[in-house]
């Protein structure tokens, strides 16, 4: 056991990692939504669905596995509710997230139709800037949902029938990105206004355009200049910096990422499927997180936990030292045993020091 | 004829539905009998997708695509089909498991088994354990396929299996597991009768389970 204490404030290390300045550890998030529900005694639903609980779930669960993420809003089915599509919350045994329970268009022409809803009051952003302001009254990151606009545009009529379109209708897919852009940079202006130039973060996740769904070739023609615009859009706007979670099999994806702008630095997290060493070399300025097997933290022996996140730890400090933070490659099952969190923070302590 | 039959199978992968009904018809005028054009045909042409989809050649959009050219084709093909006493007609019933809504990949599986020219009678996603049951009775199924792309989910495959083995069926169901999380073992071990990989795995298992009963 490792006699080392930390020196810094996850508060410090946090601030310290964002201007590139050194830290006592590299920092660790365990990344878990329904996990911090169950944790704490809530309910999935809640997480989602009452900003208080869901901050308090949430702070608590990071504060007991010495966790340096700050809690935060998500909703990864986003984009459907918000164009006026309904959601159904996670209250049914085993359900895991929100649902989409009506699209808000199922045919190319309902687009024509569709208007750009009024960011205050769409879908889930009057929770999530609830949230925001639980965020700024203790003092920790401020961010809102901002993409990813391919993610989200696929939402209004599922991904399925998306994945038709961009062979069949591709015009109609250039729409629904067109309007998912326009809508989240419409957001990214309200929580600008709200709190401030520079202060709040724009966080990302870009699960459906991963390579396991679409070509790389299709990624370069309907996601990637949607996401270039975005991101010079928010941060042109005062948006601090962007936060993305490049969700799943990304490699062939990876030199077209290169081209987006997060901001300086900006931070990517990537699942178990991108190696630490590629998205290092991809990313030379920006932060690199990741990328323990999630299936590993929640089906694996503590030893394994513990091995899995040494391996990682050592190639986030080989390969992006100073700018590496240890997390799981994407959220982990509600499910997941305590004791496996607190293996990979144990493996932090034991390993991470600078 | 083997033209034709060829230019079938290619056709999927062009991804226009009426050109595929189109050379069907066209097949089939020629005097080819219709289960000639499905077997050398479409089904033909299903295992390429399948098989450019494994190798990463292909994706989600593409096989999705391929698979309405195929369905739209097997709407023209199926009345016309006559069932001979050789025949093994193979009906599976498919779907996600309650709580999850991932259902790609278990469309992927459907579309390759009916592919393969089985009955498949999809159930959707968010299905309850006893729908699956009383789905397989309806419809007198040889297979229960379940998929679950969460780990919190998986949990409700091994109440299917047992579900099944409880059910006085007329035949003897099979009960098959998979998505991403799951893996043999698990799947053998918690009452499984088969897991595939994926879907071109799958449509082999349905394969083998049927022809050892
Ligand atoms: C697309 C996607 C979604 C879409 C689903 C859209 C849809 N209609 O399916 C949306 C955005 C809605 C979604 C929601 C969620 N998702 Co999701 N999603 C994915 C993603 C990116 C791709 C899944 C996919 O379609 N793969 C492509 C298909 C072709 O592959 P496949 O499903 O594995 O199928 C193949 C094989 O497994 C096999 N197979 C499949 N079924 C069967 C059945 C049988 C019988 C057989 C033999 C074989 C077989 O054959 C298929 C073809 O070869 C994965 C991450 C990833 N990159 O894999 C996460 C992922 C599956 N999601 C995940 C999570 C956590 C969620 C949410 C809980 C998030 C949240 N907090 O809300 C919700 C859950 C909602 C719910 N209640 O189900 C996790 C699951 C973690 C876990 N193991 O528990 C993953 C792995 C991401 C991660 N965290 O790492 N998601």
């Amino acid at each position: 056991m490792t006699a080392k204490l930390p020196t810094m404030t996850y508060q410090e290390r946090y601030n310290a990692l964002l201007n590139k300045q050194p830290t006592d550890r590299i920092p660790f998030f365990h990344r878990g939504y329904g996990f911090c529900a169950k944790n704490t005694g809530f309910s999935i639903a809640d997480i989602y669905e009452d900003p208080e609980k869901s901050y308090l779930a949430q702070s608590r669960t990071a504060e007991q596995f010495h966790s340096d993420g700050t809690p935060f809003y998500t909703f990864v089915s986003y984009g459907s509710w918000e164009f006026g599509g309904e959601i159904h919350w996670p209250v049914d045994r085993y359900a895991s997230g929100p649902s989409v329970s009506k699209r808000p268009i199922s045919k190319p022409e309902e687009l024509d139709d569709l208007i750009l809803p009024d960011p205050k009051t769409a879908g889930c952003v009057p929770k999530m800037m609830e949230f925001a302001k639980l965020q700024e009254k203790n003092n920790v990151q401020i961010a809102f949902i901002c993409g990813s606009p391919f993610t989200h545009a696929a939402n209004l009529c599922g991904v399925e029938t998306f994945m038709k379109w961009m062979i069949k209708k591709p015009d109609a897919v250039h729409k629904a990105m067109r309007l998912m852009t326009d809508h989240i940079i419409s957001v990214a202006q309200y929580f600008v206004d709200t709190f401030g130039e520079g202060k709040v973060l724009a966080r990302s996740a870009a699960p459906s355009e991963s390579n396991k769904l679409i070509s790389p070739k299709h990624f370069e023609t309907f996601a990637l200049p949607y996401l270039k615009e975005l991101h010079a859009k928010v941060l042109e706007i005062g948006v601090d910096r962007i936060y993305c979670h490049v969700c799943g099999e990304h490699n062939d994806n990876l030199p077209l990422w290169a081209e987006v702008p997060f901001g300086d630095p900006g931070m990517l997290s990537f699942g178990h499927e991108v190696s630490i060493e590629d998205a290092a070399k991809t990313f030379p300025n920006h932060i690199i997180a990741g990328n323990l097997d999630p299936q590993i933290i929640a089906k694996g022996t503590p030893e394994e936990v513990f091995e899995g996140s040494r391996k990682v730890i050592e190639d986030g400090m080989k390969f992006a030292p100073g700018r590496f933070l240890f997390m799981s490659g994407c959220e982990i099952p509600s499910n997941t045993p305590g004791y496996n969190i607190y293996m990979m923070q144990k493996a932090v302590e034991e390993f991470g020091w600078y | 004829m083997m033209d034709i039959l060829k230019k079938i199978a290619e056709s999927l992968m062009e991804f226009e539905p009426e050109d595929t009904i189109a050379l069907v018809n066209e097949a089939l005028a020629s005097g080819i009998d219709a289960k000639t054009v499905l077997n050398e045909g479409l089904i033909k042409g299903m295992d390429i997708v399948g098989q450019l989809f494994k190798t990463n050649e292909i994706y989600v959009p593409e096989v999705t695509m391929a698979a309405e050219c195929l369905q739209e084709a097997l709407v023209v093909i199926k009345p016309l089909l006559k069932e001979e006493p050789s025949d093994v007609k193979v009906t599976v019933v498919i779907g996600t498991v309650e709580g999850d809504v991932h259902d790609i990949g278990k469309n992927l599986v459907a579309v390759m088994m009916e592919g393969a020219g089985f009955e498949v009678i999809d159930i959707g996603n968010n299905v309850l354990a006893q729908t699956f049951i009383d789905a397989a009775k309806e419809h007198n199924a040889d297979i229960i396929a379940c998929s679950a792309l969460l780990t919190t989910t998986m949990a409700v495959m091994p109440e299917v299996a047992a579900l099944a083995k409880n059910e006085k069926f007329e035949k003897d169901v099979k009960v098959l597991f998979g998505g991403a999380p799951i893996f043999e073992k698990w799947a053998l071990e918690n009452g499984a009768d088969g897991y595939a990989e994926d879907a071109s795995g799958a449509v082999q298992l349905v394969k083998d389970l049927v022809s050892r009963k």
